[in-house]
């Protein structure tokens, strides 16, 4: 025979909670749930402007780069741009001096 | 016209929903304007994630799980230690007796739910869905990510646990 003496009865309870809401709280919440929930919609829809507006500015910015080339420098060889060819104008510069010397 | 219906739905969830999941989250969290919160962020991801629902007939287990998730998320948030095995049951017993919407006149009431956060956070979770919300076994194996079995087991051992507290406690 099953001893029951050592087992709860959960009828004494049954579903009942010891916790409450304030009054009118369900009939509020549903409204205030919608609102959130269209609130949290629109939030979403401007994050993906934003994201779009941004990809669109810089597909944009590399179409105008490359639509306009960077202009050739006519002074590079002037100015020069490696050591041999700042060597080769000393030289040639220097060669000058020693040639209106001779004329002393 | 796909998005007014999409909206429409998640207010049709709301107006029948909102009241057992808040139970449901409330048995969870313990907290009047935590479960508040929580049901709040539920509806959100329901939103987000309804025209994911391929099966409407799943529409319960369905919105059961999110709401297990965010209960979850929430109590490892602002509870010192929960994990699936283990609980946090002090500070949320704590709770119980403090929030201002515990009614504390019936102590069988009060010692009944103190047992229940006295168990792991997963054999709780299983014991709410099954003793209160009536979900079938199937349906709580997929919520929780265990076993039919487990979940059977785990609910009559979570049955024991609180006998045990209760008859030891009064």
């Amino acid at each position: 025979m099953k001893n029951n003496q050592h087992i709860f009865d959960f009828d004494k309870v049954g579903k009942r909670l010891p916790y409450n809401v304030p009054d009118g709280f369900f009939d509020n919440s549903e409204q205030r749930l919608k609102t959130k929930v269209n609130a949290k919609q629109h939030t979403i829809k401007w994050h993906y402007v934003a994201v779009a507006t941004v990809a669109v500015l810089i597909g944009l910015a590399a179409v105008i780069r490359l639509s306009y080339p960077k202009p050739e420098n006519t002074n590079t060889i002037v100015y020069g741009s490696t050591e041999q060819q700042n060597n080769e104008w000393t030289d040639f510069a220097e060669a000058d001096i020693f040639m209106e010397n001779m004329n002393w | 016209m796909r998005l007014i219906a999409d909206k429409l739905t998640t207010e049709i969830l709301i107006e029948r929903f909102q009241e057992p999941l808040y139970w449901y989250i409330r048995r969870m969290v313990v907290g009047h304007e935590d479960a508040q919160d929580v049901l709040q962020d539920t509806f959100i991801r329901v939103h987000l994630h309804l025209n994911e629902l391929k099966d409407t007939s799943q529409i319960r287990p369905w919105l059961y799980r999110i709401a297990t998730n965010e209960a979850l998320q929430w109590l490892r948030r602002h509870h010192e230690f929960v994990s699936l095995d283990t609980d946090g049951a002090s500070s949320l017993i704590e709770t119980l007796r403090t929030d201002e919407y515990t009614d504390t006149t019936d102590q069988l009431l009060i010692l009944f739910q103190e047992a229940v956060l006295t168990l792991p956070t997963m054999q709780r979770t299983i014991f709410n869905l099954r003793y209160y919300d009536e979900l079938s076994y199937k349906d709580i194996s997929e919520i929780t990510g265990s076993s039919v079995g487990a979940a059977k087991t785990n609910y009559h051992i979570a049955k024991e646990k609180i006998s045990n507290y209760i008859l030891s406690h009064q």
